[in-house]
């Protein structure tokens, strides 16, 4: 079915794009689906008080129940919004939270595939963390701090918010120099000596403990 | 669980190949970091190393014996 390109424009516009696809749509005289997907959304608003009309009265105590668009964003606001001049950083353990949509400048972080920095305006990333120093400038090499994690994963998503999610985060002063130099000497004579019996699985655990140790080394700078 | 679980052009990182799962093995880390921490913030660390878990079997609506089953010692696979 043949559309004229006078047609698609008073459709694009009847279903409220912004100018921008307005215009493309009518350009090429296409109809896409990305019209009535938008079209969707604006009936979705009716549809979810719809819902929420009929869940109140046997809802009893429970919350209202939340949609999945609630949370997401239109793929074209973030990037007509502009770089925010903060990151907004998360840094969740699974027992305790360090921040909470806290406004950082930088957050440099040890992932598998090297060290990285993340600003605001990052690209979306998905990073798996290895034992190492996350280093977090509240103020850019005036206020930092440093937590020593032991893994997880860090997350970068388009809207310059970044999460880090670790097993085990502590502040680089409660790690003891001792007990880590002790722990190292420990596990690198331990993996020696695994080695020769040839079990993989006590030589991967002792490589574990050198890994860790070391790291940890590095970090309190022995 | 297989040992080689990615493509054949991604290398296994050692302790996959080994035979340990990330979250052994990434709880190992874990374990290893409360172990380095000073004495003040140790202890409260170490109780999260707690794994134990009570169950009982019913029998005839009743429930019998409560078995306690401690795991902190074996979940990590420790050395020695």
């Amino acid at each position: 079915k043949q559309e004229t390109r006078k047609m698609s424009l008073r459709r694009a516009t009847q279903s409220g794009l912004s100018v921008v696809r307005r215009m493309e749509a009518a350009q090429r005289g296409l109809v896409t689906s990305a019209l009535r997907l938008d079209e969707e959304k604006d009936q979705s608003a009716e549809q979810k008080e719809e819902f929420l009309k009929k869940f109140e009265p046997i809802g009893g105590t429970l919350a209202p129940p939340e949609f999945p668009s609630n949370f997401v964003k239109s793929s074209g606001e973030a990037s007509q919004e502009g770089t925010p001049d903060k990151l907004k950083f998360n840094f969740f353990m699974p027992h305790d939270t360090v921040y909470r949509g806290e406004q950082v400048d930088l957050v440099l972080m040890p992932a598998v595939t090297g060290d990285f920095g993340v600003m605001p305006g990052h690209v979306p990333t998905v990073a798996e963390l290895r034992p190492g120093l996350v280093t977090i400038h509240k103020e850019m090499d005036k206020t930092v701090e440093k937590y020593f994690v032991s893994g997880g994963f860090a997350f970068v998503h388009d809207d310059s918010t970044a999460d880090v999610c670790a097993v085990e985060a502590v502040p680089l002063e409660d790690l003891d120099p001792e007990a880590i130099k002790a722990g190292l000497a420990d596990y690198t004579s331990k993996l020696a000596s695994v080695q020769a019996k040839g079990d993989d699985y006590e030589i991967a655990a002792a490589q574990v403990g050198v890994e860790v140790y070391s790291a940890m080394n590095a970090a309190v700078g022995n | 669980a297989s040992v080689e679980m990615s493509s054949p052009a991604a290398a296994s990182s050692y302790w996959r190949v080994a035979g340990y799962s990330y979250l052994k093995y990434s709880n190992m880390c874990a374990e290893m970091v409360r172990s380095a921490l000073k004495p003040a913030a140790k202890e409260s660390a170490k109780i999260r190393e707690a794994v134990y878990f009570r169950s009982a079997k019913w029998a005839n609506g009743q429930a019998e014996q409560n078995v306690i089953t401690d795991l902190t010692d074996g979940a990590a696979g420790k050395l020695g």
